[in-house]
């Protein structure tokens, strides 16, 4: 009875994988580290793990007004989970820095830590990075290569100086909002660095003839297609209705780049424009939402406000005594050793800031990659996993920033023949603290 | 380096918002959820404490309470037992005490008995001393047919029975 079971479940999974495999695969995700810019305001690219943040916080605050709208002696329901919660942070902020420190630190520990463990838990939405505007990559090749000065490609002497690769995936429709559709086609087209702009417009024919009409060539071909196979490639282009159609003057074949088009090497006429009208698109999905932590500016602004939380408590403990420890020339050994610790406070900043993307940023690209290779079941696996690294994450930025800070308002031993005013000063600043925590 | 920045995709527009965020982020939850709920937990502390206490005191009354109430029945039966024991010797003593009176009474009415008795004694004597003489007297009149005077006759018996020490005694 039992082994039925087994079976029975092995049988389950394997054909659920099997299902996925053969029928949900999608097209193979381009991943870009940057975060995709939605729109432009002023100086201030809109970008989609800035949106995210935003959403992020909006949630917390509007969580928190609701869990503390009506709050009962006796709690229930919301109000008793959020307590629980920052009663446990509570504690654990004590723990750490104890009953003195605690009241001055907790809001910023757990600002962190909610902020965090809410922005990588809300990553995991399934419909992030899936969800987006498109953008026709159809179009920007044409206008890449036709341009005099080109945004991504950077032209030197009349050739690419690098390699670029357009990625794109073969869409039914583009334009608003698209999921990518099951079965779709994930293309990438690449320029050399060495080809001039009419060679690559070359390349390029060949590449949309072999994607969109059936063309047959190999990849050495589409790099760098002779003649005969760019003239085929535009035939080919031009027989199937529902291929992309180039628009094509006779003029001088140099290779350049022209205000009107681009010459093609091969043929010696002039490209002008490319008509996507009547074909399918070549286009990229540019997700709305991306995980706010899969952006390096946002964990390095986060390290960055670590940092200067920790050094502004360090001040108001030990005023400008604090300095004491970085700049200590009581003997060369000391010196050194503030200059480590000078060293490690700045360097902290940028181990924040990479830890926290790194992780955050891995496991995105393992779920999207794991969505796209084996659909079902598998991607589940790598979900609980994100969870727990997405709590990990919090907790471990929340609790190094923590044990900094108890560092930095600690009293150093060798202090002890300046408490004269030191100590003063420090105790003049503790009221405020205790303050705060009323 | 500008080329890593730009691949890692840096900017400072970006960067200044984010450290923005952060901070608003701060300052709202402080306002909405840090202050209320740490209030809220301190001051249910506060309650807990307070019901402890009151607890602990209410405890401790009930304790006094009942030793007071203990004290007081231990005096009381004290009390009682002093009372009972009291009563028992007054009851002995009234006991003895109409005792000693019933024997007193009852010796006082032997006494008076006694004396009435020796007085009918000596009355009747007296009568019979007198019958005696006027039997002696008719007697010695039929033996000696004689007629005295009577008082002659009286105080002859009486010297008669005076020297004869006949009395009552």
């Amino acid at each position: 009875m039992k082994l039925v079971y087994i079976v029975g479940g092995i049988v389950v999974v394997l054909g659920w994988l099997a299902i996925g495999l053969l029928v949900a695969q999608g097209p193979q995700p381009e991943i870009v580290v940057p975060a995709e810019t939605i729109t432009t305001v002023g100086p201030l690219n809109l970008t989609n793990t800035l949106i995210t943040a935003w959403i992020v916080m909006a949630f917390l605050v509007v969580v928190s007004l609701l869990a503390t709208r009506s709050m009962k002696l006796i709690p229930s329901g919301l109000q008793n989970f959020i307590e629980s919660v920052i009663a446990f942070l509570y504690g654990q902020v004590e723990d750490i820095a104890g009953a003195k420190n605690a009241p001055r630190f907790f809001m910023v520990i757990a600002t962190f830590f909610l902020f965090i463990i809410a922005s990588n838990w809300f990553g995991l939405f399934p419909i992030f990075n899936a969800i987006g505007k498109t953008e026709d990559v159809g179009f920007e090749v044409f206008h890449e290569l036709s341009a005099a000065d080109p945004e991504k490609l950077k032209l030197k002497d009349g050739v690419y100086e690098e390699d670029h690769k357009f990625a794109g995936t073969k869409m039914e429709k583009s334009g608003g909002m698209a999921i990518i559709k099951p079965g779709a086609k994930a293309i990438d087209f690449e320029v050399k660095a060495g080809m001039n702009p009419g060679q690559a417009m070359d390349s390029y024919t060949v590449f949309l003839a072999h994607a969109f009409a059936g063309l047959e060539a190999s990849e050495e071909e589409i790099a760098q297609p002779a003649a005969e196979l760019v003239r085929q490639a535009r035939e080919a282009l031009a027989a199937e209705e529902k291929a992309p159609k180039l628009l094509v003057v006779e003029g001088h074949g140099d290779g350049s780049a022209g205000e009107h088009g681009v010459a093609s090497a091969a043929l010696g006429d002039t490209v002008t424009g490319i008509d996507f009208s009547k074909s399918k698109r070549f286009a990229l999905v540019i997700p709305f939402f991306r995980g706010v932590y899969s952006d390096l500016n946002n964990t390095l602004a986060l390290g960055i406000c670590s940092f200067l939380i920790v050094e502004f408590w360090g001040f108001q403990a030990l005023g400008f005594g604090y300095l004491r420890k970085f700049f200590n020339f009581s003997s060369p050994i000391a010196a050194f050793v503030g200059l480590l610790e000078l060293l490690s406070e700045f360097i902290r900043m940028i181990s924040f800031a990479f830890r926290l993307f790194g992780n955050i940023f891995a496991g995105e690209v393992l779920v999207l990659m794991l969505t796209f290779l084996m659909p079902f079941l598998f991607v589940d696996i790598i979900y609980g996993l994100e969870l727990f690294v997405g709590f990990i994450q919090a907790a471990v930025f929340a609790l190094l920033t923590l044990v900094f800070a108890t560092m930095a308002v600690e009293h150093h031993g060798d202090e002890e023949h300046h408490d004269g005013h030191d100590g003063g000063t420090a105790d003049a600043h503790h009221i405020p603290g205790a303050a705060q925590a009323e | 380096m500008d080329k890593a920045v730009e691949a890692l995709g840096l900017n400072l527009p970006q960067l200044i918002a984010q450290m923005a965020n952060f901070f608003v982020l701060l300052l709202l939850l402080r306002l909405t959820l840090y202050k209320p709920i740490l209030k809220m937990l301190a001051e249910r502390k506060e309650k807990i404490a307070e019901g402890l206490n009151a607890a602990e005191i209410a405890r401790a009354e009930a304790a006094a309470a009942q030793a007071n109430i203990q004290a007081q029945l231990d005096v009381a039966r004290k009390e009682g037992q002093e009372i009972v024991a009291g009563a028992q010797t007054i009851a002995t003593r009234i006991q003895s005490e109409a005792r000693e009176q019933s024997a007193r009474d009852r010796e006082a009415a032997l006494e008076r008995a006694r004396t009435e008795i020796q007085l009918e004694r000596d009355r009747a004597v007296a009568v019979l001393r007198g019958e005696f003489a006027a039997i002696t007297v008719s007697a010695a009149e039929k033996v000696i047919n004689q007629s005295l005077d009577r008082q002659a006759h009286q105080r002859i018996i009486d010297e008669t029975l005076a020297e004869s020490s006949f009395s009552g005694q």
